[in-house]
């Protein structure tokens, strides 16, 4: 869980900008271009580690580390720029917040029995309240501390964990606060989604549930996009080993892309299955087996 | 008891969108400026954010001319900057206001959660000359905040701007706490005959919450006209961002000094739950006895609205140029 902060140089081509990159997942960073940028890790110690304080909060340790970066090196607007040359800008990627391995002094659940589960080892000082609001709390002073300063942050959240209702209405305060909020909703996890016809192309739907609307009444990306619905409405992403697209999801065309049935069907078949892969018959007529058309498959209780 | 306040019910709908200047139309204000002892709220949503109507507000009041009080901004969720780059495109200029004194303007959201710095000058003080920004160290209570829009008050007819409370509630605040802050800020706006508005979040996703609905119904509570900002039911349009719903509450004074007299029983319908609520007034002024020839409270309105760069287009529900 620990944070990364990278540094990157402000580019200095002429080439016009490009939205729409290509992410290869077989391509690694090389060697060299990770040790000439600037990286810091944030690592915030636990109970096993020397520095650690006892009933600590880790999301006040990690934003004051982040403040710590943001301002000795030279990324906060309110500083004058360092001597050394232009200024850069600050990338700040944070993983997987607010899951099990972050204490805070205030739990995130407000059942106490649920909290000693997702807390492995509650400080002696904390009380699970039905404020969240450490948590919360975080989030916002990190807004404050980004908007005067040359950085971006980019935090992924285990969303699911808080879905039920012992933390209700969590993610939504967290999501008010921030600028932008997208969501990751992958097909494996469901059962009726995987098997679904669209899975094969899809592997899961990509929400925008926010976009970011600094200095402006609308977002720029609502008037930039070339998507329907200002790309808002309707996205999938596949995951592919060399690329991961985010598309508009379109649904494959009825009956499948199988077989395509052009005869018709055996007068026996009373109701016709509309899919050609799922085809079970509905009523089981006596003397016939295992009559389908297309692919259908033979139900072997059919008799 | 005669209510001599003219109720502005059979106003007709603006014909085709005219801007800001449909919205301005429909709630009525004599000069465009709220009316005094009013409390104004405005809930959103995560899909339909209610800034727009905040920044409305603003320029309008800072536009009216000499008679008016200055504007307090408390920024709890943007910064200066946000307004005053939004402000250029409606046609004011905040910072020209905040230098001339109209404008005094509350950095909450850098100073509420602050991490603590170790630096010994705050480095929140920006380096740019301007009006200085009051600087708020992150506190047990509310009180300092509340101290310090006291003295940002000025005036006869002020308008203070809270954007937005939730952040409050959600920092931690008690209920008890944040609800008393929004009473006593009112009771000092009021001191003022000034306006003060509010926004705050209501999603329906939230409402599950007991501590979050008794914050947002109390809020309701004490207002006297309520504009929620939903997205459609039907999902994001290209066309309709969203609807704005209007809804009087009380029968609120136009502008005259004299004692008014209040319609005493209003229902209140929060936009997240249909649970009707019926609340006697009775603080602050002398009880009248509706009697049945008294105005009924006019009906809450809806208008569809799609956001432009400079302006928002409002129209009747349905009406919009996409649709028709």
């Amino acid at each position: 869980f620990a944070a990364a902060a990278l540094l990157s140089t402000t580019p200095t081509t002429q080439s016009p900008i490009l939205f729409c990159h290509t992410y290869d997942l077989t391509k690694r960073i090389p060697a060299a271009a990770v040790e000439a940028a600037s990286l810091s890790l944030i690592e915030i110690p636990s109970e096993f580690d020397d520095g650690y304080e006892d009933g600590q909060d880790d999301y006040a340790v990690l934003l004051e580390r982040i403040r710590r970066v943001v301002e000795e090196d030279g990324f906060s607007s309110l500083t004058p720029p360092p001597s050394t040359g232009d200024r850069n800008a600050l990338r700040i990627g944070i993983h997987s917040l607010a899951s099990p391995h972050w204490r805070s002094r205030t739990s995130h659940v407000s059942n106490p029995l649920l909290s000693r589960l997702v807390v492995p080892l509650p400080a002696p000082t904390a009380h699970p309240t039905s404020h969240p609001q450490d948590l919360f709390r975080f989030f916002h002073a990190l807004r404050g501390l980004l908007r005067f300063s040359y950085a971006a942050a980019v935090v992924t959240v285990p969303a699911y964990l808080y879905a039920n209702d012992d933390a209700p209405g969590l993610m939504r305060r967290i999501e008010h606060v921030c600028d932008a909020v997208v969501e990751i909703e992958s097909f494996a996890g469901s059962l009726v989604a995987s098997t679904a016809p669209y899975a094969q192309t899809y592997h899961g739907l990509f929400h925008v549930h926010k976009l970011p609307a600094l200095n402006s009444l609308l977002p720029s990306s609502t008037k930039l996009s070339v998507l329907s619905g200002g790309g808002r409405n309707n996205l999938g992403f596949r995951l592919r080993r060399k690329r991961f697209a985010i598309e508009t999801f379109h649904l494959p065309p009825e009956g499948g892309v199988g077989e395509r049935r052009t005869a018709p069907a055996k007068p026996q078949e009373k109701i016709q299955a509309m899919d050609g892969e799922r085809n079970t018959p509905r009523r089981i007529i006596a003397g016939t087996g295992g009559v389908g058309s297309g692919k259908g498959r033979g139900d072997p209780l059919e008799f | 008891m005669q209510s001599r306040i003219p109720v502005p019910c059979g106003r007709s709908e603006p014909k085709h969108a005219m801007g800001y200047h449909a919205l301005d139309s429909l709630l009525a204000f004599p000069a465009n400026i709220p009316p005094a002892r009013a409390h104004i709220v405005i809930t959103d949503t995560l899909s339909a954010d209610g800034n727009f109507l905040l920044h409305h507000f603003l320029s309008n009041h800072l536009k009216a001319g000499p008679g008016t009080g200055n504007v307090v901004l408390v920024g709890i969720a943007h910064i200066f900057n946000h307004y005053s780059i939004v402000g250029r495109k409606l046609g004011v200029n905040l910072q020209q206001s905040k230098q001339s004194h109209r404008l005094a303007f509350i950095d909450a959201l850098t100073h509420l959660n602050r991490a603590p710095s170790a630096s010994p000058s705050p480095p929140s003080l920006p380096s740019t000359p301007s009006a200085p920004t009051t600087v708020l160290t992150r506190s047990a209570t509310l009180r300092p905040l509340h101290d310090a829009v006291s003295a940002a008050l000025v005036g006869d007819r002020s308008l203070l701007i809270l954007d937005d409370i939730s952040v409050l509630l959600w920092s931690g605040y008690g209920v008890a706490e944040a609800v008393g802050l929004i009473r006593a800020l009112r009771v000092l706006v009021q001191k003022h005959n000034g306006t003060l508005i509010t926004l705050l979040h209501a999603d329906e996703q939230l409402a599950s919450d007991p501590v979050q609905d008794a914050f947002v119904r109390s809020v309701l509570g004490m207002a006297e006209l309520v504009l929620s900002v939903q997205g459609l039911g039907s999902g994001f349009s290209r066309d309709v961002h969203g609807q704005v719903n209007l809804q009087r509450l009380r029968i609120y004074d136009c502008g005259s000094a004299d004692a008014h007299s209040h319609v005493m029983c209003f229902s209140l319908t929060p936009p997240h739950s249909v649970l009707q609520l019926s609340i006697i007034h009775g603080a602050q002024s002398t009880i009248h006895v509706p009697s049945s020839t008294a105005p009924a409270l006019p009906t809450p309105q809806t208008l569809h609205y799609k956001i432009l760069d400079n302006t928002v287009q409002f129209f009747a529900r349905g009406v919009s140029e996409g649709v028709l």
